[in-house]
């Protein structure tokens, strides 16, 4: 259904005053070199902490954002390079739901509204009645009843839960093949959340659509996920079914990640791998492997080579220069 | 031993149009070296009780009755000008948040030396020796105390905060979702220095946050509280494996987790309640699975089931056979 | 819900309901306001006085019905100038010029900086770079000399005065907008409408218009004041167009009849008191207005 490669989107870095003298370009490399495919039903997550790239990776793909290089491809057809016409067409078949139930929705719009704008924008559904019934029909699927009820409130009268039920409804109307969640649960409370993530497993199912789902939060991503990209500073450190990965990750910041998130079990008693400072800014990307100089088991060779993206068992793929290391150890639970 | 105790605490917001019943008859005791969780949903009062407790309630809430005892005072009769000389000194917070409220044009060490200056009578100097000390308590390099805010990272403006909740040697420190904006590594870093600084400063601490798994992993008792009120507190391992309220209990089964089962949960239905009318009786019950004519009613009373495990529900046939250990 | 409104909502005809609503549910803030109903009042005065005009002023404005400089009389109620004009009348049809002027140039002004505004926000690149330096111009030039001298070449006129104030008020409005403009670019329901698969233009005009909208009405009531000031200035300065009898023209002829030498305070009292009213009710119902399309200043 969905298969990118060797995407890579970069940004020019805003230069200071001394920038203004000097001629090198700086770029900041949020995503580098990324490739995964995604089957047809299938739910992939790209997981990963905040600056990893996985947001702008997914905006890419929707061609929301500009692509330096690499190539989409979507439904059969490479999405970036498309024209602009073309890509509208293209984008009644994949759609996106934000993070924020409380900005990605227009305050000043009813929810009749909200939803009947991708198919006015698209012209879709000839007829007033036949948008009506459509629009009822996605509030039906997200189950927000009684629709006409639903229809004729506005924003700031629903709970974040249900906004975010118009978030998903809006992503449905045009009855697209893919949808994109950018982290859809992550700003709902703790009892919201498995609300909606059952009702988007279930809508999968009803509608046999695929999802690219994006998250921080590796729990999110096994309760949703099929299979799951591990991304760090914009590469992709592991990849692989999603159960697999959490379970016996190979790549050592994939197994302090998972180590490190917190379990809701008082009695689990877990041996946390400790990684020294935090994420670097994008803009100033450590050379080699990008994550060697918080990586425990970094040695010489991880600060001059970027390892490549190798398969270590099945369809499990990891980026470390010591992979068989890992694959021959203990699972870390 | 007891070094906070808080009895019936109400809180209203009292706004133009209505009157938000943000906290109604809270009790709950904080032990001395101890880590209190204090754990809901957004909107279920958790940070109103801290700012209760610290008297700093926003415009239009008014604590209405209850008691806060600390160090045998009640806070809820303190006057202000009597509340400057305990907060900080004696119970200090991290504010949700805090650490983007720093101010990014001042100096970090003068941020916390200013906190110092205006408790207690010393020099300039003295208090930006005492913060650099502080520094190097929350693990920082006294040496930065010269840095401004932007070059830190998220996890050590966090510390920096905490250095200064902690500038006046308070007995309790109350952390409103101390690790929220974090990295998940950098989270246990910094959890793992509020385990030390308890044990090294015997602090007792109130850890307020919505995620079940941080107060799993860092917390001695919790406090589940819903629109208002605390419906369990007890013993983390007790009322995370044997829960006794629906709401404790759905919460915690339906948790996405990366241990455990993988399998489908069902999820709480409906939305939390608008505290300026909450649902008459059990402020649950529309939610819950066992609500019989007697939750639509009456509130139920928080009371003691057993050592040191309190619940507020109605002792229906489910909650004695709970209580008896079998499985419902 | 009132009974009127359809069961089933029609989707164009929705959008009827929905401004319906906005209507109805502002109305019952603002109602909240004493400063803003006083505004409301005393806006509603004078615009009720400019369109009865012809039937409350005793006497024709231009003509001459009496001695020069009467003290205020039954049948003078402001006393006369020093043609012989009646005071009263004058400043009653003055009304109309001074609204006129005050509503005509604040649209003209709000309209053009709007969408040099929105235009400049939403596209960026080198459209906003020469729109924003051309803005930057007509800030750096000075306001009062500038209008002086347009003025002077436009020649007298109501239009001209519109005109000349519209040009060297655009610019504020047109920074504010744009500076809203490019945070609602930002916001992820913008981004939202682009994802659905709008053209830019519908982007601009269901999403960021709205939501640009209150702050324009209210900087819009602040062009009014600030129109109508700048018409009295122009006026009494001489620019203006003696035979329209706006308050300001008014209080030119008083100045240049010396009127405040000889201490003929019913000439200059009225028209000034006048515009001050005015004015204020305008900015009272700009400060209520702005209470309640700013979330950020509701008290709670």
């Amino acid at each position: 259904m969905l298969s990118v490669e060797n995407l890579s989107v970069w940004f020019p870095a805003r230069r200071g005053v001394t920038g203004i003298f000097t001629r090198k370009e700086e770029w900041v490399r949020a995503v580098d070199d990324v490739s995964f495919n995604v089957r047809k039903g299938e739910v992939m997550c790209l997981a990963g902490e905040s600056g990893s790239g996985k947001t702008t990776t997914a905006r890419a793909i929707l061609a929301l954002t500009r692509a330096k290089s690499g190539s989409i491809e979507f439904a059969g057809r490479d999405v970036l390079s498309l024209s602009q016409t073309e890509l509208r067409k293209l984008r009644c078949k994949m759609q996106i739901i934000f993070q924020d139930p409380y900005e990605s929705i227009d305050p000043r719009m009813s929810v009749l509204e909200i939803l009947a704008e991708p198919l006015e924008v698209n012209r879709v559904a000839g007829g007033r009645r036949e948008r009506e019934d459509r629009v009822y029909k996605a509030l039906e699927d997200v189950r927000l009843l009684p629709p006409r009820e639903f229809a004729r409130r506005f924003p700031h009268e629903l709970s974040g839960g249900q906004r975010q039920r118009v978030a998903i409804a809006r992503g449905l109307v045009l009855q697209p093949e893919l949808l994109v969640a950018d982290e859809p649960v992550s700003m709902l409370d703790a009892s919201i959340r498995v609300q909606i993530l059952n009702l988007l497993l279930d809508l999968r199912e009803e509608y046999d659509l695929t999802f690219l789902y994006i998250t921080h939060d590796l729990a999110q991503a096994r309760y949703i996920g099929n299979d799951i990209v591990i991304m760090y500073l914009g590469k992709m450190m592991e990849s692989g079914p999603v159960e697999d990965v959490v379970a016996k990750p190979v790549h050592p910041y994939s197994r302090a990640l998972i180590s490190n998130v917190p379990v809701p079990d008082p009695t689990l008693k877990r041996d946390k791998i400790a990684v020294r400072g935090e994420t670097p800014s994008a803009s100033d990307v450590p050379s080699g492997c990008r994550f060697h100089p918080r990586c425990p088991y970094a040695e010489e060779i991880c600060k001059t080579r970027e390892p490549k993206f190798l398969p270590v068992a099945g369809n499990r793929y990891s980026a470390c220069h010591f992979n068989d290391r890992w694959t021959a150890q203990t699972p870390i639970q | 031993m007891d070094v906070l105790e808080v009895k019936d605490l109400t809180t209203h917001f009292f706004m133009h149009e209505a009157v938000a019943r943000a906290v109604e008859n809270v009790s709950f005791t904080l032990k001395k070296g101890e880590t209190l969780g204090l754990a809901g949903e957004s909107g279920c009062g958790k940070t109103t009780t801290a700012l209760s407790i610290m008297k700093l309630l926003p415009p239009g809430g008014r604590i209405l009755n209850g008691e806060i005892i600390l160090d045998e005072e009640d806070l809820v009769k303190k006057t202000d000008r009597e509340m400057k000389d305990i907060r900080w000194k004696k119970v200090s917070i991290v504010f949700q948040g805090a650490m983007n409220a720093l101010n990014p044009v001042i100096r970090v060490g003068n941020q916390v030396a200013e906190a110092i200056i205006e408790k207690e009578n010393v020099t300039k100097g003295e208090a930006l020796r005492r913060a650099g000390s502080l520094f190097e308590l929350v693990g920082l390099d006294s040496s930065r105390v010269t840095n401004y805010p932007h070059e830190f990272s998220g996890g050590m403006r966090q510390r920096v905060m905490i250095a200064m909740a902690l500038a006046c040697n308070p007995t309790v420190v109350i952390a409103d979702e101390p690790v929220t904006a974090l990295d998940v590594v950098v989270q246990t870093r910094i959890l793992e220095l509020l385990k030390e600084l308890q044990r090294k400063l015997s602090l007792s601490v109130i850890l307020i946050t919505h995620d079940l798994s941080v107060i799993a992993e860092t917390c001695d008792r919790v406090a589940i509280m819903y629109a208002g009120k605390i419906v369990e507190l007890g013993n983390v391992v007790d009322v995370y494996k044997k829960p006794l309220h629906p709401y404790t209990e759905a919460l915690i089964t339906a948790f996405p987790s990366i241990a455990g089962e993988k399998r489908r949960f069902s999820s709480i239905p409906g939305d939390p309640p608008d505290l300026t009318s909450p649902p008459s009786g059990c402020r649950f019950h529309p939610r819950c699975p066992w609500q019989d004519e007697t939750c639509r009613t009456q509130d139920p009373e928080y009371r003691s089931v057993g050592l040191d495990h309190y619940v507020a529900c109605h002792p229906t046939e489910r909650l004695r056979a709970k209580l008896r250990g079998e499985r419902v | 819900m009132t009974a009127q409104e359809p069961a089933a909502l029609q989707i164009t005809e929705d959008r009827f309901w929905v401004y319906r609503r906005k209507l109805r549910d502002f109305w019952k803030l603002y109602r909240r306001s004493s400063l803003g109903k006083l505004g409301l009042v005393v806006v509603l005065f004078f615009v009720i006085i400019a369109i009865a005009a012809p039937w409350i002023a005793p006497f024709d404005p231009f003509a001459f019905v009496g001695d020069p400089f009467l003290k205020p009389s039954s049948t003078y109620i402001f006393g006369t100038d020093q043609v012989g004009r009646d005071i009263f009348s004058r400043v009653i049809y003055g009304t109309r010029v001074s609204l006129l002027v005050g509503l005509v140039a604040s649209a003209m002004t709000i309209g053009l900086g709007s969408v040099i505004g929105l235009v400049s926000g939403y596209l960026g690149g080198w459209i906003d770079n020469v729109l924003m330096r051309i803005t930057d111009l007509f800030i750096i030039l000075p306001a009062l000399p500038l209008m002086l001298i347009m003025a002077s070449i436009l020649g007298k006129g109501i239009m001209n005065i519109i005109i000349v104030i519209t040009v060297i008020g655009w610019t504020a409005t047109a920074r504010m907008v744009r500076s809203q403009t490019m945070s609602l670019k930002e916001r992820p329901f913008t981004e939202a409408s682009r994802a659905i698969g709008s053209t830019d233009l519908h982007t601009i005009a269901r999403h960021i218009v709205p939501n640009v909208f209150p702050l324009v009405f209210a900087n819009g009531m602040i062009a009014i004041v600030d129109a109508i000031l700048s018409e009295a200035g122009l006026s009494f300065l001489g620019f203006g167009d003696p035979s329209s009898p706006s308050w300001g023209m008014v209080l030119h002829f008083a100045d240049t009849a010396g009127a405040t030498v000889n201490g003929y305070w019913w000439y200059i009292v009225p028209p000034g008191i006048c515009i001050m009213l005015l004015v204020m009710g305008f900015a009272f119902i700009s400060y209520s207005t702005d209470q309640i399309l700013n979330p950020r200043l509701r008290r709670r």
